[in-house]
């Protein structure tokens, strides 16, 4: 995978010709980049397209190859089959549709994720009209998941993406389709909805001790604090050297830095500028992981961006917040 | 898709095989034993691989059994191509096809060319029984496909089943206008290949002693024919079919004349015209009533008046044709036709021979000598059987002399002798008498039991004349038609012969919308339709304004239910509740809220107060709440009823 880079850019919005505004007046939903629009909405029959399937190109090409062997050896009754499959054909497309018209996407939300997760975004559909429907589909860019509405019942379809960036990560163009009753025909509707959701950077992945706090050094930190070992881990450029387990270096010929935790109400501050010597999406990425350790160190702590400041704090919505701001930090 | 692709469920696949199995079963009876046998092991074995986990057998033993199925078929049908071989293939192959069948697309092949096995059915036989079968086949494998659409197994078996048969009723005016309204071809594109194997049935254009006989216990329909006025009297019912010439001693055969078209009647009166819808013979011969005056499409009317289609009747076929009752044919007579027409086996049946020559030479009047034979079989002991005694080489002599005993044929055939000892021309011709008429459905029908022999002299004043020496000696033979038969006639069946004719005018209302229905039944429904106007473009119309009419039906139907709220029972029960509201008195305004108008109607019905609050409630959580707990619907509708308003509360508090 990718290192996590940039932020992703807003949903895409191109200025319409004249020709694409007569076709979306025409065939609405057909072609993407249209105005995006806002859950709850109700398929209906300007927005629902429909086309012979694969497996329906091969059942015409089926009948008209029994259409004219019948005709020919004028056998009246492979001529009524024929006929028969023929109007199944006909008829078929109306059921697809029925199947899709009056459903109605009520809303679509993901939870935040880390970036190179993926993303669920959960397709909420209830049925507008009193009629049970059978394997409507969705799909986004990766895969189609299906599901079955009961009468009047209510449905969630799981959408997965991959968050390969942090930032916003929209939904994009959810298609509803099914191919019920035969798989003769695909009846489909375009979503353009704005759901999206923030993708948090990736934590760094190996622990790095928290920071400490500012002008503070290892002997007024021990003043008013306990500070428990905690253990020993590979050394990493950016360890200060007084966290060098030299014993050990003398003792494993590994360079090893030690690690503390602290069970205080100390507030921490978490600061992009004081991270030397890493890029940006790398002090993103080591703030993002402190974020995550801090709150489970149950350590009162603040983060300090450029231009940005969050006040110390904890708790669910406050690692929220500070996780948000991080994601969506300008990229370059 | 591609989630979905690899996965079939066990019941969609269990219910493509039985629709597979549907289609296979009528060819079973046809096929070599071996085939149902691998067929029923292949299904057998890949319904254990969906339900048991059984493993697929490995390619190389599917490989061999498919080079085993395609040599086995070679070596019983020498071919691999044709009607029987072909479908035997299809047989094998689906069935073969099942063992490797892995993906959705492969189960949606199988379910597909299941219909088109369904269709080669109909290459053997257009039973209505099949038809009716047809309809099943399509249900059940149109479930299959449906539910091979729900991977996740949630449609429930009946519901899909229903809804298969809802899309096929749905599909059947479809397939009515289709049916009447599709141009059909008047000739094949490409050539039929012929029938060499289905047994011809019906008179045939070869005539021994004896060969009709087997017919004579035959009840099978050969043709049935609807008069366009009322039907002649049965005397007149003779159906002619091939006419025989030249007799060698044992057999008629028509002889060596060289062919001659029709030259027409020198006079024709009492002309009725027919309607004949006839079943399949894989004969060329078409029948109708001494004399034709004209050959229907497709065939010809030779010198003899006999209609020959150019193509066997391989499928039934329905024709009009226009007879003259009274006519005078074949005069003058051509020398080599009187000399074919007094054609005697050399050799043969000299005792005959004598006693013709007698009669000749103590009479010179050709009627004299014919009324001599038929008082001949009248007054002497002939007896009428269809079981005569054998008869020896001189066949003939054994029969006019010694046995006296037989069938038409045995008739016919010593009386053309006697005629052309005597020196009077004579010939033989065969069809067939009579008819049962069906009351049912107006029309007559002539059954292979009908199959009849009869003689034409040529008298000079007259031209060819019909005789029946039959009549002569069982004159019932005539007059009751079918007395023949060993089914006896339609009088004995009683009420069973009742059931027999309804199935009958069943099978010939089948036979005339459906079998026969071809290009000139078309053209006929057209003119009646436009009033005289039979082009294809009528028919273009027709169709178009047929379809333009169910596409219209039909998207009416699928943009129903826009306002699927009418239906919801919770509203129509508010809607109930509302109305009695109105009744006594008050009148709320559409946009007021349930809460609003409940707190109205309590103000003014105070007595009716809870009542009001529990509707209102109840109506408020089915509508508007997440869940509503289960019997809220019940009880909304029985607050409902129940509701009393008195008008005096309202006196009172308004």
């Amino acid at each position: 995978m990718t290192r996590p880079g940039a932020v992703s850019a807003d949903a895409p919005v191109r200025p319409a010709g004249r020709g694409r505004r007569w076709l979306d007046r025409r065939l609405p939903r057909l072609l993407p980049g249209g105005k995006l629009e806002s859950l709850p909405l109700t398929l209906h029959r300007h927005r629902i397209y429909i086309l012979p399937t694969r497996y329906g190109l091969f059942f015409g090409v089926l009948l008209v190859v029994m259409l004219l062997g019948s005709l020919n050896y004028n056998n009246n009754l492979a001529l009524m089959l024929t006929f028969l499959l023929g109007g199944v054909m006909l008829v078929a497309p109306v059921h697809t549709y029925r199947n899709l018209a009056g459903l109605r996407a009520d809303g679509l939300h993901a939870e935040p994720v880390f970036a190179g997760d993926t993303a669920r975004f959960a397709l909420h559909l209830s049925s507008a009209e009193p009629r049970a429907r059978c394997s409507v589909m969705a799909d986004g860019l990766e895969e189609t998941a299906r599901t079955d509405l009961a009468q009047g019942g209510r449905a969630l379809i799981e959408l997965r993406r991959t968050a390969d960036n942090r930032g916003w990560l929209y939904a994009g163009r959810v298609r509803l389709h099914t191919v019920y009753p035969l798989g003769l025909f695909r009846a489909w509707s375009w979503l353009d909805v704005a759901a999206r959701t923030v993708v948090y950077p990736a934590p760094e992945a190996a622990r790095v001790p928290l920071p400490r706090a500012p002008g503070s050094g290892r002997g007024s930190r021990a003043d008013d604090e306990e500070e428990e070992f905690t253990g020993l881990r590979d050394y990493r450029s950016g360890d200060p050297s007084r966290l060098i387990a030299w014993k050990a270096l003398a003792r494993t010929d590994r360079l090893l830095s030690k690690m503390f935790s602290s069970r205080t109400s100390e507030t921490l501050w978490l600061d992009f500028d004081r991270l030397q010597g890493l890029d940006r999406e790398a002090r993103l990425s080591r703030l993002t992981r402190w974020v995550l350790e801090a709150e489970r160190a149950n350590v009162s702590y603040g983060l300090r961006l450029p231009g940005r400041r969050l006040d110390p704090g904890r708790g669910d919505a406050h690692r929220r917040e500070c996780l948000e701001a991080l994601a969506l930090f300008p990229g370059p | 898709m591609k989630v979905d692709e690899r996965y079939i469920a066990p019941r969609a696949l269990t219910v493509l095989c039985a629709g597979l199995l549907l289609a296979m079963a009528p060819h079973f009876p046809r096929l070599p034993v071996w085939i149902p046998v691998l067929a029923l092991v292949c299904v057998g074995w890949r319904l254990c691989m969906a339900w048991r986990g059984w493993p697929a057998p490995r390619a190389i033993v599917r490989l061999g059994l498919t080079v085993a199925a395609v040599t086995g078929t070679w070596a019983y049908y020498g071919t691999v191509l044709g009607r029987e071989a072909g479908a035997a293939l299809l047989v094998l192959m689906l069935s073969l096809k099942l063992l490797e069948l892995a993906r959705v697309r492969d189960a949606f092949l199988v379910g597909v060319l299941s219909f088109f096995l369904v269709a080669t059915q109909f290459l053997f036989s257009q039973d209505p029984a099949l038809a009716a079968l047809m309809f099943v086949d399509v249900v059940v494998i149109t479930t299959g496909l449906a539910l091979l659409q729900d991977p996740r197994g949630n449609l429930s078996l009946p519901g899909t089943t229903r809804r298969a048969a809802m899309l096929l009723a749905q599909s059947l005016p479809l397939m009515a206008v289709m049916f009447l309204l599709f141009p059909r071809l008047a000739t094949p594109l490409w050539g039929v290949p012929q029938l060499q194997d289905s047994a011809k049935t019906g008179v045939s254009d070869e005539m021994s002693p004896g060969s009709i006989s087997h017919l004579f216990i035959d009840d099978s329909p050969a043709f049935r024919v609807v008069f366009d006025g009322p039907t002649p009297p049965v005397q007149q019912l003779y159906w002619r079919g091939p006419v025989l010439w030249h007799y060698d001693g044992e057999v008629w055969t028509r002889g060596r004349l060289p062919w001659r078209r029709g030259s027409g009647l020198s006079r024709a009166d009492d002309v009725v015209g027919y309607r004949i819808a006839l079943e399949p013979s894989h004969r060329h011969w078409l029948f109708a009533l001494s004399m034709p005056m004209e050959s229907p499409p497709g065939a010809v009317l030779t010198g003899d008046f006999e209609l020959v289609r150019r193509r066997p009747v391989d499928e039934l076929m329905s024709y009009h044709v226009e007879s003259a009752l009274s006519y005078r044919a074949g005069v003058p007579l051509a020398p080599s036709l009187r000399e074919a027409a007094l054609q005697w086996p050399e050799g043969y049946d000299r005792r005959t021979l004598e006693l013709g020559r007698t009669w000749r030479a103590e009479s010179d009047n050709p009627r004299a000598i014919v009324d001599r034979a038929l008082t001949r079989f009248r007054q002497q002991p002939y007896v009428y059987t269809l079981n005569p005694a054998p008869l020896g080489r001189d066949g003939m002599d054994d029969f006019l002399f010694d046995t006296r005993e037989g069938y038409c044929e045995h008739y016919a055939s010593a009386f053309v002798l006697l005629m052309r000892a005597a020196g009077v021309p004579a010939r033989i011709v065969t069809g067939y008498l009579g008819g049962l008429h069906n009351g049912f459905g107006d029309y007559l029908l002539v059954r292979q039991s009908d199959a009849h022999a009869w003689a034409e002299v040529w008298l000079e004043d007259r031209g060819w004349t019909m005789v029946d020496p039959t009549a002569a000696v069982a004159p019932e033979r005539r007059e009751l038609p079918g007395a023949g038969s060993a089914a006896g006639d339609a009088r004995g069946w009683g009420w069973l012969g009742g059931l027999g004719m309804g199935w009958d005018a069943l099978r010939n209302l089948w036979n005339r919308w459906v079998l026969s229905y071809d290009s000139e039944r078309q053209q006929e429904l057209l003119e009646r339709l436009n009033a005289g106007d039979s082009s294809w473009r009528s028919a273009a119309a027709w169709l178009a304004a047929a379809g333009g009419l169910a596409l219209a039906l039909g998207m009416l139907w699928a943009l129903a239910g826009g306002r699927g709220g009418r239906r919801d029972p919770a509203l129509l029960a508010w809607r109930r509740y509302r109305r009695k509201l109105a009744r006594h008195g008050l009148r709320a305004d559409d946009t007021m809220g349930p809460v609003d108008l409940g707190r109205l109607a309590r103000r003014r019905w105070p007595s009716a107060s809870s009542r009001i609050a529990q509707i209102t409630d109840r109506f408020v959580a089915l509508r508007y709440g997440r869940s509503a707990p289960p019997g809220t619907l019940p009880a909304l509708k029985r607050d409902v009823r129940r509701l009393k308003l008195r008008e005096h509360d309202a006196g009172r508090t308004v």
